[in-house]
């Protein structure tokens, strides 16, 4: 009887939940299961990308579990109201259970265990267990066919639509879906171009993708513009990736002959050209602080090599090279119908498919298009591991890579791309999200992905990880990809995967244009014409063994790029990744650099740093020699619209102001200090100073803190020798009163202070000062440039000294 | 006059492009579930959704952000999907599944293979039904929806815009809060609060079932029936705001300073609800200001004068009186005076002159390609049938709608403008970059 009890109050407390009621067996191991139950609860984390979320439940161990049962208890009370809706109605004594519930959360409080408190909720449940059993009659009448989920139906045939193609004497292949579903066409041209090197022009393709569009010889851009949106048309500019045009098929004319003229009579203006170099330009900034990009970078480089197209990479200095003439070149030598295909989708047949043809495309000149042969790209014979230093990173990104030769519609691409799936595809379940994310919670996300391409693919494995674990996290990678070619995956996996992969493909051929995409594919990589009708058929063949064979063949732990962007601090644990335990360091372009820092062995020490510093800016007669200073600034906020203008003023014996100014908009940014009060002023309204706030500024209003560094009581400490921008520097630890640091760097060469990076509200800030030049006597740097680094992205702030007034005399009304 | 009519049949089945209309079947279960279903066999694959009447406007001034919650929540399981599953049996299956809040809905989908309907139905009353609304999945969500308002609001550039813009357009509608809402009420709201909530807006009287894809209508009704049929009916009232916003009087001017790097001028002009006759003609002034790159905004803006980087206007399409926003973001070094200076050019020119012929033309066509290009997929045509019979009680909106834009003369476009497009019936906002 006990035993039925406690069963039922179980099924109750779980508003009978099948899989609950299966886990309770008797006494006490039916309570042990019971909590690895509220246990499991907590612990399983949801996967749904709308709420990714991780909690490392574990560590909490028992007060999570007293919790949990806690919060079941608790969910009970306010469960039996609302259920008693549907099928306890009012028979239950509702009081009774809310008092049950709690007298157990305050037994659990107490920390009394398991057996004790179950043991009293089954007493209690005893007086109203025929209630609850009539309930649950009713219910399962009702609803009990809900407790399972449904069985999938017998799976539906696949059908892909059918296409038609034909070839004009040009060479132009044309193919054709027709799909008279809605009154639309859509054209798609594409030049099926073998890469080909740009050498030190990199960044022409990029520019002519910008330019297409922008006029002909007949018409200006704003009236291309107004044909387009006249008609209501789309169409994309893409350069070599093609160019995509879709309207509605009562306006197939005016597209056609729009489209046309583009293509074939494209006029590229200087104006245009200049803008386009200005963008690229300036997304070339702002990869500089980009560790994705510059991940992508190094692999590209390290997989394909300078000497192939995919390892060649965009600088300023390729995009300087670039003239109007080269976008013209590359138009006019690819842009050719021998080479190219025309894909039409839509409400269109073949008779009227080859009539426009004939009209718009027969007399587009064809020119041999010559094909460069292309350097092979082997994996490395053995791990290297590549560094790229980023100032201040918290995380580091991971990529594990290689070149691979994997063609799209090979024998191996299918199998492949059910493995990569299992190890790091699309879903959730992939095996290193469950290892990094799910069972260490390194990252966010660890994925893989294979590229198949007709000329050189890559494997990548990749995630954004904490610094501390870095080393951890690499060897969990070289683990689950050595891993999948020492076991067979388990074929729960497989199947998941292939339902995934069978779903996503099925759902994609509900857009004609995935359709096209498919003959597009074919034929540019001659491809059975069956080949996608048997893709299904193919995948759902697949074994485990298939895989392991691919794995076997693909899946190669020892010989990878491996490259980290990240903080150099940790570098030093990465060496035992490298075969030769060597790391080698890139910037961002992917040029080899020497970061690596010095011992100091000729018995400097800081005093001297600092002298040689205060000489070099003046030396300390100069510098303070003088009564009243100021000096006047251009300031430039990348990306921000408004020229700035910085004010700042001395005057003995520590007054200080600065004013920051733009034009239109006035003062943005203001502070004075008239030696006892001070305050701030700006956009926000002004503010008095005071305190703790005046006593952390104090450095910032004299105009050489050096001079000053026993009364601010500043401690140094000299480091090491770093290279600064290729020239050696001390790196120097300041230490202020309260504790804060900063790391100064002080070229050797020359004394001068050259960097500083520290952290303030939050964020971090790396300011370099450059060109050093003498004004009067003085010594300043003239050009500044700071990057302050926040969640939210990095901002960089430059500025210009324009000029330094020197004991002209500044109002004193300035500093009050 | 015979003649004349001819003539009208004439242009009009040469100006249109002749789209085959969507065909459907609806009907409502005796709990008040509405159910329509549309059938279309030449995908294997099946949109099922259902489209709940409660969004933000629906909340207590105090429990803000509650509507948008309950989308995270119900994905956390019920009496028979334990937490996590829901998506486990969407992604097993090779299906894909997704869910939005607004103002005034919430909304949930999934496309599955064709083979799998009985799952999709199966998932969504179980959500209808008896999902699980308890302290660990309201403690996980928070957590979610925190990290959802830091990604999407907080440091998204002018992500607070939406948010700026309506609490100084609406005072007293509940339009003035963001649907994301405020953490401090979710943190405030107890379980109960919770309970109640999905017990009063989660009802099948207050939802809409559509299905659109390879199905056969006739079996999908007996699964519709089995496994929505036993839903019961909500016994409570359903709470519809009925708050009028008062006529605006002055303009409000504002100034925010954001972590931006390009200065923006933000309009937000109050106009008539979706459906309504001036709505339409809102809605395609909209587009002569900014559909497009020869729209006059944009050609103003960023071509001709190249002030701007981008110019734009969107209309707010909203079941109570909504806005028109436009947009403008500024280049580097221009002012953002000068910029609003052209922007109230442009809606002047509207009251003072007639469109041309051409951009009306023009305006008609962008209706008419954007018109046939939407629901060319199931879950685009579960989406529109659900919303219109929800809010216009008209499913066949799906095929008509476009006539009522097209009834829209060039008259109307003026005093649209006249109307609506004046200072003391707008919102202004600056948008700068923070020092």
């Amino acid at each position: 009887m006990k035993k039925f009890i406690l069963i039922l109050s179980f099924i109750c407390l779980n508003t009978y939940s099948q899989d609950k009621q299966e886990k309770l067996g008797s006494t006490l191991e039916e309570i042990k299961s019971c909590l690895q139950f509220v246990e499991k609860k907590k612990v399983k984390k949801s996967n749904s990308r709308k709420y990714e979320y991780i909690k490392d439940f574990k560590t909490e161990g028992w007060v999570c579990i007293e919790k949990g049962i806690n919060s079941y208890i608790k969910g009970f009370s306010f469960q039996t109201d609302w259920s008693s809706d549907i099928y306890l109605s009012k028979k239950i004594n509702n009081e009774d259970l809310i008092k049950l519930s709690e007298l157990i959360k305050n037994e659990s409080y107490k920390k009394k265990r398991n057996y004790e408190y179950l043991e009293l909720i089954s007493k209690k449940i005893n007086t109203i267990s025929s209630d609850i059993l009539i309930g649950k009659n009713q219910w399962e009448k009702l609803h009990g066919f809900r407790s399972k989920p449904p069985q999938a139906g017998k799976a539906p045939e696949i059908k892909i639509g059918d296409y038609q193609e034909f070839k004009l004497k040009n060479g132009l292949e044309v193919i054709l879906v027709e799909n008279h579903k809605k009154p639309v066409v859509s054209f798609y041209l594409v030049p099926d171009y073998s890469p080909f090197l740009e050498n030190e022009k990199v960044g022409i393709k990029d520019m002519l993708s910008m330019m297409m569009g922008s006029g002909t010889k007949t018409k200006t851009k704003t009236e291309i513009n107004e044909i387009t949106d006249y008609i209501g048309a789309t169409i994309n500019y893409n350069g070599l990736d093609g160019l995509f045009a879709s309207a509605l098929k009562k306006h197939q004319k005016v597209l056609l002959e729009l489209i046309n003229d583009v293509i074939k009579n494209p006029v590229f203006s200087s104006e245009e050209f200049n803008k386009a170099k200005k963008q690229l330009l300036s997304g070339l900034e702002s990869q500089k602080s980009n560790p994705g990009a510059i991940s992508n970078n190094i692999s590209n480089l390290l997989n394909y090599g300078k000497n192939h197209p995919y390892g060649e990479l965009i600088t300023e200095k390729t995009l300087n090279n670039i003239n109007l003439n080269d976008v013209k070149n590359l138009y006019s030598k690819y842009f050719r119908p021998n080479i190219s295909y025309l894909v039409i989708v839509g409400d269109i047949n073949v008779d009227e498919a080859k009539e426009i043809c004939d009209k718009y495309f027969k007399k587009w000149k064809k020119k041999k298009v010559v094909t460069y042969p292309l350097v092979e790209c082997s994996p490395p014979k053995n791990n290297q591991l590549a560094f790229v230093h980023k100032e201040g990173a918290v995380q580091s990104t991971i990529k594990v890579t290689y070149p691979i030769n994997l063609k799209p519609g090979s024998e191996d691409y299918i199998a492949c791309k059910v493995m990569n799936s299992i190890l790091g595809g699309g879903v959730f379940s992939g095996r290193l999200m469950q290892n990094l994310r799910e069972d260490k919670a390194f990252t966010y996300g660890a994925r893989s992905s294979i590229k198949s391409d007709k000329y050189v693919g890559d494997f990548t494995a990749y995630a954004d990880v904490r610094n501390e674990v870095t080393d951890s996290s690499i060897v969990e990678f070289l683990y689950e990809i050595d891993r999948m070619n020492k076991e067979l995956v388990t074929s729960k996996e497989l199947n998941v995967i292939k339902n995934y992969m069978t779903g996503s493909f099925s759902r994609s051929l509900e857009s004609p244009f995935r359709v096209a995409q498919l003959a597009l594919n074919i034929k540019m990589n001659d491809l059975s014409k069956d080949y996608y009708k048997n893709y299904l058929k193919k995948l759902n063949s697949i074994s485990v063994k298939n895989i392991y064979e691919v794995a076997k063949k693909y899946m190669k732990p020892d010989n990878c790029n491996i490259i980290v962007v990240g903080n150099k601090k940790i570098a030093k644990k990465l060496e035992k990744f490298d075969f030769n335990k060597k790391i080698t360091f890139y910037n961002y372009i992917g040029d080899v650099i020497n970061i690596k820092s010095k011992k100091i062995n000729d018995g400097t020490t800081i005093e001297d740093i600092i002298e040689k510093n205060i000489e070099a800016q003046g030396g300390k007669n100069h510098m303070t020699k003088w009564n009243n200073v100021k000096l006047i600034s251009n300031i430039e906020i990348q990306g921000a619209p408004m020229k700035i203008n910085l004010e700042q003023g001395y005057k003995k014996p520590n007054l200080f102001y600065m004013s920051m100014k733009a034009k239109m908009i006035g003062e943005i940014q203001g502070m004075k200090f008239n030696g006892e009060t001070g305050s701030t002023s700006g956009m926000q309204g002004e503010k008095e100073l005071k305190g703790e706030d005046l006593n952390k500024r104090i450095e910032e209003f004299l105009l050489f803190p050096i001079l000053s560094r026993n009364e601010l009581e500043h401690t140094f400490k000299l480091i090491e020798i770093e290279p600064i921008n290729g020239s050696d520097s001390y790196k120097v630890i300041r230490t202020n009163k309260i504790g804060e640091e900063k790391t100064m760097y002080f070229e050797i060469s020359s004394g001068q202070l050259v960097k500083e990076i520290f952290e303030k509200d939050g964020m971090q800030n790396i300011i370099e000062y450059n060109n050093y030049t003498k004004f009067e006597e003085l010594i300043f740097p003239q050009n500044i440039k700071m990057s302050i680094t926040s969640p939210q992205g990095t901002q960089i702030v430059k500025s210009n000294l324009t000029e330094v007034i020197i004991d002209k005399g500044i109002e004193d009304s300035n500093f009050n | 006059m015979k003649f004349y009519t001819f003539i009208f049949l004439f242009t009009f089945s040469f100006a249109f492009s002749q789209v085959k209309p969507i065909e459907f079947t609806e009907f409502t279960l005796n709990n008040g579930l509405h159910v329509i279903l549309h059938e279309d066999n030449s995908t294997p694959i099946v949109a099922i959704s259902v489209m709940y009447h409660v969004g933000s406007k629906n909340e207590n001034p105090e429990r803000t952000g509650m509507a948008h919650f309950f989308e995270h929540l119900l994905f956390e399981g019920s009496e028979n999907i334990s937490r996590g599953e829901f998506d486990d049996y969407i992604e097993n299956s090779g299906g894909s599944n997704n869910a939005y809040t607004s103002n005034d809905k919430t909304y949930y989908h999934e496309v599955l293979p064709s083979n799998q309907l009985d799952l999709g139905l199966w998932l969504e009353s179980e959500r209808m039904l008896h999902a699980k609304v308890e302290p660990i999945g309201i403690e996980t969500q928070r957590e979610v929806v925190k990290e959802e308002k830091r990604q999407r609001v907080d440091n998204q550039p002018y992500g607070t815009m939406i948010g700026e813009m309506m609490k100084r357009a609406y005072i007293k509608h509940p339009y003035r809060w963001t649907v994301i809402g405020s953490m401090e009420h979710l943190n405030a709201a107890t379980e109960k609060e919770f309970m109640d909530f999905y017990k009063t807006f989660y009802a099948p009287n207050n939802a809409v079932l559509s299905i659109a894809g390879d199905i056969n209508i006739e079996e999908t009704k007996l699964l519709v029936n089995k496994y929505f049929s036993n839903i019961p009916k909500s016994k409570h009232d359903i709470p519809r705001p009925n708050t009028i916003e008062p006529e605006k009087n002055r303009e409000i001017r504002d100034t925010i300073f954001d972590n931006i790097q390009l200065d923006a001028i933000i309009h937000g002009y109050h106009i008539p609800a979706q459906g309504s006759k001036d709505f339409y003609a809102v809605d395609m002034l909209n587009k002569i200001l900014s559909d497009g790159k020869s729209s006059r905004l944009h050609k103003e803006l960023v071509e001709k004068s190249q002030k701007c980087v981008y110019a734009g206007a969107f209309t707010f399409n909203l079941e109570d009186p909504g806005l028109t926003i436009a947009f403008a973001m500024a280049n580097s070094g221009e002012n953002p005076e000068e910029i609003e200076n052209i922007m109230n050019k442009e809606y002047n020119k509207l009251k003072s002159e007639f469109i041309t012929d051409r951009e009306l033309e023009k305006v008609r066509n962008q209706i008419e390609s954007d018109f046939v290009n939407s629901n060319s997929r199931m879950d685009g045509i579960a989406e529109s049938l659900a919303n219109y019979y929800l809010f216009y009680k008209n499913t066949n909106l799906i095929n008509e709608e476009i006539n009522r834009y097209l009834a829209v003369t060039k008259e109307d476009i003026m005093n649209a403008a006249k109307k609506y497009y004046n200072k003391q019936n707008r919102v202004t906002l600056y948008y700068l970059p923070k020092k």
